[in-house]
């Protein structure tokens, strides 16, 4: 999710090479994300090779953001 | 204790540039196809409107198309808020700020080209030549802001951009007399051209929406 958040959309191997995860073990992960709405996978062609792409929804922004809101709040907690 | 305080601020700033980040790479999603659709809406009334008044001299020409793209961008900014605050989001977050920051310098030097023209009493065929020349600053803005946006804006900048400049280059080589009133123009790039991308953009999120 943090890196789908820090980009407009990544492919299926930039993912899973940067992750240092197999394609089985990331599917599984994104197919999860899916379902719960918070990424979308898009399949296309590039260089006639198929390219799957995937960003995050909205829906999959907004729940980032109060996640990243919930963290810092715990971090300020621990600090005072 | 001390690696406890350590651990903490380095906690704090690796969610501080995941923040940064996030803020940084968001595309302005908001309200595009209602806004395409309503400007196209006004763009064609506008068009109608000049065509049925004759509002053919230069100053009636811009005063009109002047005071409709003031509509279009109070209209544009009533419902992107009306979008924001029915997500929950606020409205001027860092991506309105950019595409609104992209927008402004060719928007602005298009206004003011026109405008400079229209009061230096350029009138007759040239009124046309001001409907080209604002179709390609703003396809100059859509292009800027497509950096900000979603993929097709830029797509759409360029068409603005190939149409007019293309029919300039034709008319000038070809030495063409054009017959056409401006206000065709106008309608054709700011009603037409807004109404066909609105509708895209409508399908398109309908098709996504169904899958």
């Amino acid at each position: 999710m943090s890196m789908l958040a820090a980009a407009p959309e990544l492919s299926f191997t930039e993912l899973r090479d940067a992750l240092a995860m197999t394609d089985g073990n990331l599917t599984t992960h994104i197919r999860a994300l899916q379902q719960e709405g918070y990424v979308a996978v898009a399949k296309s062609f590039q260089n006639r090779r198929p390219l799957t792409t995937c960003s995050l929804t909205a829906a999959g922004r907004k729940a980032f953001a109060e996640y990243i809101n919930l963290l810092e709040q715990i971090v300020r907690q621990t600090k005072k | 204790m001390q690696s406890n305080h350590m651990e903490t601020n380095w906690a704090e700033e690796n969610l501080q540039t995941i923040r940064t980040l996030m803020e940084r790479s968001a595309l302005y999603r908001r309200a595009l196809a209602p806004i395409m659709l309503f400007a196209g809406s006004l763009g064609s009334i506008t068009a109608a409107a000049g065509l049925v008044f004759h509002l053919d001299s230069g100053r009636a020409f811009t005063g009109l198309w002047f005071g409709a793209a003031i509509v279009v961008v109070a209209g544009a900014f009533l419902i992107a808020r009306r979008q924001a605050l029915k997500d929950n989001e606020p409205f001027w977050s860092p991506p309105t700020r950019r595409v609104a920051q992209a927008l402004l310098p060719p928007l602005t030097a298009g206004m003011s080209v026109v405008l400079i023209f229209t009061l230096a009493g350029f009138e007759g065929g040239f009124v046309r030549v001001l409907a080209f020349l604002w179709a390609i600053f703003y396809g100059c803005a859509l292009h800027a802001a497509g950096f900000f946006m979603t993929r097709g804006m830029k797509v759409f900048g360029w068409i603005y951009i190939g149409i007019a400049c293309g029919a300039l280059l034709f008319l000038a080589f070809t030495n063409t007399d054009l017959v056409l009133s401006a206000h065709w123009l106008m309608g054709f790039f700011f009603g037409v051209l807004h109404l066909a991308y609105g509708a895209y953009l409508y399908l398109t999120e309908k098709g996504k929406n169904a899958a």
